[in-house]
């Protein structure tokens, strides 16, 4: 098209200045500016949305870095809590369960780190309670928290390894016997069969000097087991519920969630002190029983029914002597030999999942299961069972251990596996495959 | 006549601002991508270290640092965080082999004992804790630094 073809009426109409829909001048004037100012605003705002949106790619950047340096740090104070603890074999006693670094500096952030005791909040109470690591690491405006559960892993006594074990004398009188199945009865000082008697079994000792029967093997030891720590008694007990026996101790039923003589320990663990000899009998523990009387004796006398709750815990300790001499073999533990209901609510036989009544014609195994400690010495009489293990700490060189009647030990062998708290050489903490964790928090 | 010369000014100021604009977008770019790039790779090195035994499980004499038969250059012949300790140059693979278009591109490490009671602070004898440092640099400026700290405590 030629340029002078143009005479369209709208060119006319802008040539004559009118407009159509108005027909008004419109002014030329600055239009120009107008439509260069308005591209400078257009392009303006694109450019300060790249800017901000380059910003914002900086900030992730920034971010990402810092939450990758925060994670490393997070994990690596959880690696540093596991090297405080190894490097202290009294951690439990001399640190607390809380915040054992409030604000550490590493290099550029900072951590908080949490040690918690997730079982009751008390470290030094159980040698064996798992511990709960949690590092929350900021740097910049990144935050990374990191758990892991610390878990403990004991090294069983040698002596757990054993049906009964002595630091003293062990002496199976004449025309007694001594049954012990699964395991060795073991002494660190001598051991004497006497003629007629018999122990059925191996045998590990310092010094035999039998004349009787042993009709397992006899090994003599090179160097002596050790023996349980000094502080276990005051451990258990500071663990258990005192309770009151009024004289000899019997007739009751003790639970973790039930107790004839007040309030139940949720452990089941109960204490008894006394300065006197005390008999104990027709007595149902589901737990465990510590009785301090130092200097004095212990009678576990006719029918017992003893078991402990906690697998990691003992079923019987005694500061004191102790004499067995229930009748495993020829008295039923009955409620109605008694007259006492042994399964009351809150009492289930077996416990927990078992039933309960309120009548007195039940019965239960008479004898005693679990590892058995006593402090003094020891004297097996009458049919008495123990269904686990016996140590006894008396070095005494005169019947430390003396078997008087027709005595067994079925040694399990989960004692050694998994020692109960406290009879053990040694406690590392690991943490526990599969707790490591990223926390999120709201 | 006036306005378009005006006009001309104006839009060549705007012209200038944007090339600056795009240039700086541009520099941001380069920087984002370098520093993303710089932590991918002090964290596939720190990833390396990290996973190592705390000391040489097999060694019959251990040594801070590569133990016989140990090349920082192959690092598939290292097993312990130690062997890692002075490592510096061109990122590579862990077999040795160079990672194309890095030339201008340096890796470090740095391993040390420190103490217990403030792992700040580094200690000549064995602790039981080290420390991990890995360095990332683009020419002469350091784009990425990881810290992580091994326990003999913790195996692996």
């Amino acid at each position: 098209m030629k340029r002078g073809a143009r005479n369209t009426a709208a060119s006319v109409r802008e040539r004559a200045g009118t407009a159509p829909w108005t027909g008004q001048r419109i002014a030329r004037r600055g239009s120009a500016y107008i439509a260069v100012l308005g591209a400078a605003m257009v392009l303006t705002i694109i450019g300060l949305g790249a800017v901000s949106i380059l910003r914002a790619q900086r900030l992730t950047v920034l971010s990402e870095y810092d939450a990758a340096a925060c994670r490393y740090y997070a994990e690596s104070s959880v690696e540093w809590a596991v090297q405080l603890i190894a490097a202290d074999p009294n951690w439990r006693a001399n640190r607390t369960s809380g915040t054992w670094y409030a604000a550490q500096t590493l290099n550029d952030s900072t951590v908080k780190l949490e040690c918690i005791d997730p079982v009751d909040g008390n470290l030094s109470n159980r040698p064996d309670d798992p511990l709960t690591v949690k590092a929350t690491v900021t740097r910049g405006t990144a935050r990374q928290i990191v758990q892991a559960t610390l878990t403990a892993t004991s090294t069983p006594m040698d002596f757990l390894a054993m049906a009964i074990h002595t630091a003293g004398y062990l002496h199976i009188a004449s025309g007694k016997s001594l049954k012990a199945t699964g395991a060795p009865a073991s002494t660190n000082s001598t051991a004497t069969v006497d003629a007629g008697a018999t122990l059925t079994g191996d045998l590990q000792c310092l010094l035999a000097v039998n004349t009787g029967t042993v009709t397992g093997t006899t090994t003599i030891i090179a160097s002596p087991k050790a023996l349980p720590p000094s502080g276990i008694v005051a451990m258990y007990t500071a663990l258990g519920t005192a309770i009151s026996s009024g004289g000899n101790f019997q007739k009751a039923v003790l639970t973790p969630t039930y107790s004839s003589l007040g309030t139940a320990n949720t452990d089941g663990v109960y204490v008894l002190t006394t300065n006197n000899d005390i008999t104990v009998q027709a007595i149902r523990l589901e737990g465990t029983l510590v009785i301090s009387c130092p200097g004095h004796t212990v009678t576990v006398d006719q029918a017992v029914f003893m078991h402990n709750y906690r697998a990691d815990y003992p079923v019987l300790i005694v500061d004191g002597n102790l004499i067995l001499q229930y009748d495993s073999v020829g008295t039923t533990f009955s409620e109605n030999s008694w007259s006492t209901n042994f399964n009351p609510a809150g009492a289930p036989y077996p416990f927990p999942g078992g039933a309960t009544n309120s009548t007195q014609t039940d019965t239960y195994p008479n004898e005693i299961q679990g590892l058995v400690h006593c402090r003094g010495t020891l004297t097996l009489q009458s049919t008495a069972r123990v269904r686990g293990a016996i140590v006894c700490e008396s070095a005494a060189l005169s019947n430390a251990v003396l078997v008087n009647g027709t005595n067994e030990i079925v040694y399990d062998p989960t004692l050694f596996s998994s020692p109960p708290m406290g009879y053990t050489k040694s406690v590392t903490m690991a943490i526990s495959p599969g707790s490591w964790r990223q926390v999120v928090t709201p | 006549m006036i306005e378009v010369a005006v006009s001309t000014v104006i839009v060549g100021l705007m012209i200038g601002t944007a090339m600056e604009m795009v240039g700086t977008a541009r520099v941001g770019q380069m920087w984002n991508s370098d520093k993303l790039r710089a932590l991918a790779l002090a964290q596939a090195m720190m990833g390396e270290v990290v996973d190592s035994y705390y000391q040489d499980p097999a060694a019959a004499i251990v040594v801070f640092g590569p133990e016989a038969g140990e090349s920082q250059a192959i690092r598939t012949t290292l097993n312990d965080v130690d062997d890692y300790n002075g490592i510096s140059g061109a990122p590579t693979n862990r077999d040795g082999t160079a990672i194309p278009g890095l030339s201008n591109w340096r890796r470090t490490v740095a391993v040390a004992w420190v103490t217990l009671a403030n792992p700040n602070q580094t200690s000549a004898a064995e602790t039981g804790l080290k420390r991990i440092t890995v360095d990332v640099y683009r020419g002469n400026a350091r784009l990425a630094e990881l810290v992580a700290y091994r326990a003999s405590g913790v195996p692996r």
